[in-house]
């Protein structure tokens, strides 16, 4: 991993999150269909496309074309693919989330 | 599969297709399509609805604020490259950046001058509704037609002007000539909008001798004073109080700097003779109602007026068609004969301006768009690496475009400091007194298109040329210019050159045209003669005495009187000969005048002092009139003239008693004491200022209240080829601008073939070329464009030249010397732009050129 690697955004580590558990069924619809199920708030597509494009310009997810749908008036689907180098921006953003949280338990919250 | 089923609103569609860019647009679109869907399973149409539109409007702003940013970034860079480039070829961006900036300086100069033309009489309020009243070739109308014209309920407001007379005002023992007083009726005000300073448009004119000034004229002769109720006097006769004060009247084709209550007149003038229905002098001008049919109103106003004619008519009666101008033709319109304080413009040149304005800006283009597509070597590199790095061709052309736009805003700007240098020069040409004001919504309106236009014009080609380069050769390090381009190129040049030589000739032919009019022999003598312009009592009884008292100084050796000066003949009076009307041309004058203008008598005798009988009864007239006339020997012949049964007493043979621009039409001279109004004073040529001063004294003697004005009658008759004279002048210094910028484009584009061909030249030179031999292979080609030119421009010139001459009865023959000699011109010109590089690259070492990279 390098040093100089910037964290991800929170948007950036959800969506990617997202990407990573839909194993290849990961497009616009299903990853914020996903969210709304894990977080509870529906995000607009403006908020999703934002960070999957900085997602796939870092290179931590891949574009690949999927199968024409009727749902979508014929068009195919655009599903994204988590690269190796996303796959360690998680695991660094997840240290780094376990790093902050130690020694932090759950009764200090409230 | 169904395409778009469910399209769900192809206004939005159409918006996320233009908010999303081509790579994202299937996906974009799927998304929301199918997630439009699925609200729609889920909650329905309209909440769908909503949900989607919201969608949109959280993308779009992202969408845009991404996009500014992209662009900002290569904004940036093309701005750098775009100094770069610039500092790199220093010379090359001067050319073509101060080239545009004298084309676009003609082009805001000309257009400020031709907005003001159109902008004539635009701000009167009841210009669709006024319209001058005209005969045939006439605007001058009698008194009398006032009752029969104001009978129809179709005419609102009935105005009449005088502008004939040019009184001397005195104020406080002050003098003011005046030359735009105008006599007129009280409904002017309501004709046309004349804005008060002082004084109200229902009172100003009401009392006789009332006088209403223009701001200008009323700050000139009382200063500070409040010029209300003052009295001036008018030609030291009556006294007029001023009991108004109007804007200066600009802009308008009226010329007036004081109005008068038009009644005045008739105690001014002799009244029998103003209200007679013979005396055509005075201008009428009608304010209709709205929607009045103009053409029936024509006809029944034509008729009325034939039937009052016709029951004064002398002899055998003719109809005159009467017609009514609309107000906003008069500005453009020909000049009618003897119109008096009318501005006229000239659409002619208006038109003719406008397109050399053009040209010159098309040939300032043409070098913008000849040294970026002959430089596009320096660039090929440029271009390849962005193609390379996933610019496509719009980017390209959006890149150059912006550049192109870049050096057009540079030269713009400087542009607006030169119009500020060139303001005055261009003033004086004209005779204009035309200002700038940058702040104008129609200049900035200009100022935009122009920028527009010429960005377009001079980007266009280079960016559609330089984006169509493929970066595969380019690369490789083949680039060689297309054929197509250099061809291009050259046509180009063709064109510029075209233009320099068809200005170079026009210029050339009216100097001809010019240099001929003022030097014909016009069968008179016009040296040594002073007009001096009668006035008061010298007008009257104490004329004699005058000339009596001038010929008593030795200088001064014959005196006599005239109606009008030669140059401006305008009187016409109509003759009944043998039953017929015929229209004479008239100079009204003394025994002297032969003499004195040195006039050839052909046949008969001069007027004669000795026989009184000969005062206006008497007749002179010249070949022309003889044979208008039909007369076999004119002498002894009775006419019926302005005093009834006359003599034709002699024939002189044919002058040009008006400017060249007119035929010699019949005239006669007679004698009438009562209608003169110069003096033509033939003086001997020795110490012409002591003999001046003389005439002064006599004259400030004599006629202490009024101001001493005198003329040389040679300058006065050149004066009249002052338009002429104008337009060469002007013509010059366009067409010397065209050759300039013509030649400024072939200086870089030589500069340009030395430089590739360097190595060329150099292998020449080592195997024995001389210098002449290569300084000739580098110049041929482009003098061989320069003839082209001259081989297309010449009919064209010769076309245009043979049209704008046959507006000359008498006109200088067209010369083939012309022609060459504007060839020659351009030729070596071109030539000496060529050499500078040719001879350069063809003296230089070999040595050199051959290790050039």
């Amino acid at each position: 991993m390098e040093e100089n690697m910037r964290l991800l955004s929170r948007s950036e580590e959800i969506i990617l999150l997202a990407v990573l558990k839909l194993e290849g069924d990961a497009y616009g619809i299903s990853i914020r269909e996903h969210i709304r199920k894990a977080t509870g708030s529906e995000w607009s597509f403006a908020s999703i496309y934002e960070p999957l494009h900085k997602l796939t310009r870092k290179g931590y997810v891949k574009k690949k074309k999927g199968e024409p749908t009727s749902e979508r008036g014929g068009r195919h689907k655009c599903l994204y693919e988590i690269t190796q180098k996303g796959k360690a921006a998680l695991a660094e953003i997840n240290q780094v989330h376990r790093n902050i949280w130690k020694d932090i338990s759950a009764n200090k919250l409230t | 599969m169904c395409r778009l089923r469910n399209k769900p609103h192809s206004i939005g569609h159409r918006l996320l297709i233009l908010f999303s860019s081509k790579e994202e647009r299937i996906e974009i679109l799927g998304d929301f399509e199918e997630g439009y869907e699925l609200k729609l399973q889920e909650k329905g149409r309209i909440s769908a609805f909503f949900w989607y539109w919201l969608q949109i409007m959280l993308l779009i702003p992202i969408t845009i604020k991404n996009r500014t940013y992209w662009s900002l970034m290569m904004f940036k860079n093309y701005l750098k490259t775009a100094f770069r480039n610039i500092r790199h070829h220093k010379w090359v961006s001067f050319i073509k950046v101060s080239g545009l900036a004298v084309g676009m300086t003609c082009a805001i100069l000309i257009y400020v001058w031709v907005s003001h033309q159109f902008r004539f009489d635009r701000s009167q309020e009841h210009k669709d509704c006024i319209y001058r009243l005209e005969a045939v070739d006439w605007v001058d109308m009698p008194t009398a037609f006032r009752n029969p014209l104001m009978q129809y309920p179709e005419i609102l407001e009935f105005v009449q002007f005088n502008s004939w007379e040019t009184p001397t005002l005195k104020y406080k023992d002050h003098l003011y000539e005046m030359d735009k007083f105008v006599f007129t009726d009280r409904s002017v005000f309501d004709v046309f909008s004349l804005t008060f300073i002082q004084g109200s448009p229902e009172k100003a004119l009401e009392a006789p001798f009332s006088l209403v000034l223009t701001e200008s004229e009323a700050q000139r002769i009382f200063g500070s004073e409040n010029p209300i109720g003052k009295l001036v006097r008018y030609d030291n006769t009556f006294d007029f109080i001023v009991t108004g004060v109007i804007t200066d009247v600009e802009d308008f084709h009226l010329e007036i700097s004081a109005l008068a209550p038009f009644e005045d007149l008739t105690a001014i003038k002799d009244r029998e003779r103003f209200l007679n229905e013979h005396n055509w002098n005075y201008p009428i001008y009608l304010r209709l109602a709205k929607n009045v049919d103009v053409e029936q109103l024509e006809g029944k106003v034509s008729r009325s007026i034939n039937d009052i004619l016709k029951s004064v008519a002398r002899a055998e009666f003719e109809e005159t068609d009467f017609i009514l101008r609309p107000f906003g033709e008069i500005y453009f319109a020909r000049n009618l004969k003897a119109e008096k304080g009318v501005r006229h413009g000239n659409k002619q040149m208006v038109f003719l301006f406008s397109a050399i304005a053009l040209f010159i800006l098309l040939i300032a283009c043409v070098n913008f768009i000849n040294l970026t597509t002959a430089r596009s070597s320096a660039r090929k590199k440029e271009i390849s690496i962005r193609k390379v790095v996933g610019a496509n061709r719009r980017n390209l052309i959006r890149q150059f475009l912006g550049e192109t736009s870049f050096l057009v805003l540079l030269a713009l700007g400087l542009s607006m400091i030169l119009v500020r240098f060139a303001l005055p020069r261009f003033n004086h040409l004209l005779g204009e007194n035309l200002s700038v004001d940058f702040f104008n919504v129609h200049l900035i309106l200009g100022i935009l298109s122009l920028f527009v236009l010429t960005g377009f014009v001079s980007g266009m080609y280079p960016a559609l040329h330089l984006s169509a380069l493929t970066p595969h050769d380019t690369l490789k390090g083949f680039g060689r210019g297309s054929i197509k381009t250099s061809l291009f190129r050259k046509v180009l040049i063709v064109f510029q050159f075209t233009i320099a030589i068809f200005l170079i000739v026009g210029t050339l032919t009216i100097f001809r045209q010019v240099n001929f009019m003022m030097n014909s022999d016009l069968g008179f003598d016009q040296d040594q003669i002073l007009n001096v312009h009668l006035k008061g009592d010298l007008l009257r009884g104490r004329k004699e005495l005058f000339k009596q008292r001038l010929l008593q100084y030795p200088d001064i050796l014959k005196v006599s009187f005239a109606g009008q000066k030669p140059g401006l003949i305008t009187n016409t009076n109509t003759w009944a000969v043998r039953g017929k009307r015929k229209s004479m041309k008239i100079i009204t004058t003394d025994p002297d005048y032969m003499d004195l203008m040195g006039l050839e008598l052909v046949d008969g005798r001069n007027l004669s002092w000795q026989l009184r009988t000969d005062i206006g009864r008497k007749y002179i007239i010249n070949e022309t009139a003889a044979k208008f006339l039909e007369f076999d020997s004119p002498v002894g012949e009775q006419v019926f003239a302005n005093f009834g049964e006359s003599e034709i007493i002699g024939v002189v043979k044919d002058y040009h008693f008006n400017s060249l621009h007119n035929a010699i039409i019949p005239l006669a001279i007679g004698w009438y004491d009562r209608w003169v109004r110069f003096a033509h004073i033939k003086i001997s040529g020795h110490n012409i200022s002591r003999c001046i001063s003389h005439i002064e004294t006599t004259w400030s003697e004599m006629c202490p209240d009024f101001l001493f004005e005198y003329e040389f009658l040679d300058e006065s008759f050149a004066a009249q080829y002052y338009q002429e004279k104008r337009l060469a002048e002007i013509l010059k210094y366009f067409g010397f601008l065209s050759v300039i910028l013509s030649c400024l484009g072939l200086f870089s584009l030589s500069a340009f073939v030395a430089e590739r061909r360097t190595k060329e030249i150099g292998i020449r030179k080592v195997l024995g070329s001389s210098v002449i031999g290569i300084v000739y292979l580098l110049s041929k080609e482009f003098l061989r464009w320069v003839l082209y030119a001259n081989v297309i421009a010449w009919p064209m010139a010769y076309f245009a030249v043979r049209i704008w001459l046959q507006n000359y009865p008498f006109r200088a023959n067209m010369s083939l010397w012309t022609f060459i000699l504007s060839t020659g011109m351009t030729l070596a010109i071109a030539l000496l732009t060529i050499s500078y590089h040719s001879i350069r690259a063809a003296t230089s070492d070999p040595v050199h050129s051959l290790r050039f990279e």
